[in-house]
């Protein structure tokens, strides 16, 4: 509870401040540009925080993972593009809304309920992140295996994708970590006698190239793509009936939110769909979800904002990113020589407190702004794509390059932007990837120690309890969807059967 | 995925040997082989799944994807010759042209500010130094 108080001293650091301030509204910019999503900004951003201390580094990491959460909403709602992925189901029943002549009421609603979902998830996150990693004190090598086993095994339920392309993305990402210099033995993996290699693959190169490079390849062949705007005269807050309908729906979609987050591998994306599917069945209104129903833009902005706290938890807790933005959060506490798990809290219990602030100020910053700028902010999806792409370009370059101030950070951003684009041509997405690459070290390592404690009898994973656990979790996050749908198939032959007899 | 696997694999005999004492029976070669057979087999499901669900037919890459990553892939090879706000500057006025756009002095506005923009930022705020290129007797 001390770092409670101390973490409150960010809010006498102008500098932080400022950052905070900075990364709200970037994130809300970012988030509401089709295509330029919070994790691509972030991963944009992270080579530059290696300069900043840790603090205000990471809070203002935080502070825009928030905000760009948020930010898609606004464009979703005035252009039926959804700025960022998890704003999608928003579009679902906002932009009905605003054709309707009320989008300044769906654009307020957005915001107080992400705000909610936001603030609900936070709250969570102070409970939950330091209780769970007291439990991981339990934890050894084993376990620590079996909790990335568990974590990657996670992709094959995320929503939308093959869960077979996202488990074999996962895989790639954790063979591409493999290269380098092997730490126990000190022997050259992949090298090719390079000695920038022997470090291995940079992580934010890396990233900038899979996030933001084969995007931008994407988005040369849409510069033609003109998006109809819906005019909005001014944002109004939602009225004390508005409130009275949403309220349940935004609890409801909190606490499904904040789960979901915690997750390891799930994001926002899959929370707000869960929310927006559960606002639908729960509501009176439920059949007139699609035209314009408030629920239907509470229940997915409250439940996506909630999942960025979440995610946080395992981050911070375990080391194991709750989200694909959250990997890369991850990467930079990483840069900055921090690792997450149970000593961050015994070590920096300021820093776990001023990231809960900054996600905090930035919740009601963001407020204010969606409240207050949405107009404003709605103007940026006039900026010509000729224009913002290879603005893009430059900072991804210059990205690439701050890092280990190298070429080969440029070079591997290139490579893996033209690798990227060719993964997402065949539906693979690329944020199972990056999980891999950023759990790689992780599971070899634990991996490695466990083989020695066990003296190579793997069957000694099996009397563990916690591991026994993860693995079935792991099994069921793995075998759980194909066996449900090869179910649901054989439950539909026989009755097709019987109807064709008929 | 598949051949790539098999490449990675074959590349582990190639890896220094160690003594067992060393390695505490755990070989540097050990964890890669693992997760290539695991890769590998995720891509024979994959290409099993691809041979009973007939996917469409995907439309072939637009021309202008291999133009933009041609441009691209040139500026990162200049980015040491020309140094990198000549090459940003460059690729401002290039790639937005080939996108189509046509307002040729907005164009050149744009490509002469965002080099300087990047400069105020990274190298002036930051400290950040960057490969000077043909511009080095102002860096």
């Amino acid at each position: 509870m001390e770092g409670l108080a101390a973490g409150l001293e960010i809010f006498s650091d102008p500098t932080t401040l400022g950052l905070i301030l900075l990364g709200t509204v970037a994130g809300v910019f970012v988030g509401a540009l089709p295509g330029l999503t919070s994790g691509m900004a972030i991963a944009l951003l992270l080579p530059f925080t290696i300069f900043l201390e840790p603090i205000p580094a990471i809070a203002l990491l935080s502070a825009l993972y928030c905000a760009g959460t948020f930010g898609g909403s606004i464009t979703a709602i005035l252009i039926n593009a959804p700025g960022a992925p998890p704003a999608a189901a928003t579009a679902f029943d906002g932009y009905p809304m605003a054709v309707k002549g009320e989008a300044g009421r769906a654009l307020g609603i957005a915001a107080v309920s992400s705000a909610c979902g936001g603030i609900f998830s936070l709250v969570i996150l102070i409970l939950a992140a330091p209780a769970l990693a007291h439990l991981a004190y339990q934890f050894g090598p084993p376990e620590y295996f079996a909790l990335t086993v568990f974590g990657l095994s996670m992709l094959a339920s995320i929503s939308g994708k093959s869960a077979l392309k996202n488990l074999l993305g996962g895989a790639a990402g954790v063979f591409i970590a493999t290269i380098g210099v092997d730490l126990t033995t000190g022997v050259e993996r992949y090298t090719f006698g390079r000695p920038e290699l022997y470090e291995g693959i940079h992580f934010i190169p890396f990233l900038i190239g899979l996030f933001a490079m084969s995007e931008l390849l994407i988005q040369s062949t849409r510069t033609h793509q003109i998006l109809e705007r819906i005019k909005m005269t001014a944002v109004l807050l939602p009225t004390r009936e508005d409130f009275r309908k949403v309220w349940k729906t935004i609890l409801r979609s909190s606490v499904i939110g904040t789960f979901v987050g915690v997750l390891p591998a799930e994001g926002g994306t899959v929370a707000a769909m869960i929310g927006y599917n559960e606002a639908k069945r729960w509501s009176k209104h439920g059949s007139k979800f699609g035209t314009g129903e408030i629920e239907g833009v509470a229940g997915p902005e409250a439940a996506n904002n909630a999942a960025t706290g979440g995610a946080m938890v395992p981050t911070l807790a375990l080391g194991i990113p709750g989200s694909a933005t959250a990997a890369v959060i991850l990467g930079g506490l990483q840069a900055q020589g921090l690792q997450p798990g149970p000593y961050l809290f015994e070590q920096q219990p300021t820093l776990l407190y001023a990231i809960f602030y900054s996600m905090l100020l930035a919740n009601i910053v963001f407020l204010g702004i969606g409240l207050g700028g949405a107009k404003l902010f709605s103007r940026i999806s006039l900026v010509p794509r000729t224009f913002l792409w290879p603005t893009v370009f430059a900072l991804c370059v210059v990205g690439a390059y701050g890092v280990e101030q190298s070429m080969l950070g440029v070079y591997v951003m290139l490579i893996a932007g033209v690798i990227g684009f060719a993964l997402r041509r065949y539906g693979f997405s690329p944020a199972p990837i990056i999980m891999g690459l950023v759990l790689g070290k992780l599971v070899e390592n634990s991996l490695a120690q466990s083989m020695i404690i066990f003296d190579q009898n793997w069957l000694l994973f099996f009397e563990r309890p916690i591991v026994v656990l993860l693995f079935s979790l792991s099994l069921i996050g793995i075998f759980a969807a194909p066996v449900a749908g090869l179910l649901r198939k054989t439950a539909k032959e026989p009755a097709s059967a019987n109807s064709i007899e008929e | 995925m598949l051949l790539v696997s098999a490449a990675g694999f074959i590349l582990t005999f190639g890896f220094d040997e160690v003594p067992a004492i060393l390695s505490q029976n755990v070989p540097p070669t050990f964890f890669p082989r693992v997760v290539l057979t695991t890769t590998a087999l995720l891509s024979i499901l994959l290409l099993i799944q691809g041979v009973r669900r007939k996917e469409p037919k995907k439309a072939p890459v637009p021309p202008i994807v291999f133009a933009t990553a041609g441009v691209i892939a040139v500026a990162v090879l200049l980015l040491e010759t020309l140094g990198v706000f000549t090459v940003i500057f460059l690729a401002c006025v290039v790639l937005p042209l080939l996108w189509g756009e046509r307002r040729i002095r907005d164009v050149l506005l744009f490509a002469a500010l965002t080099p300087i923009a990047i400069y105020l930022l990274f190298v002036h705020f930051l400290q950040l130094r960057f490969p000077p290129g043909i511009l080095d007797f102002i860096f």
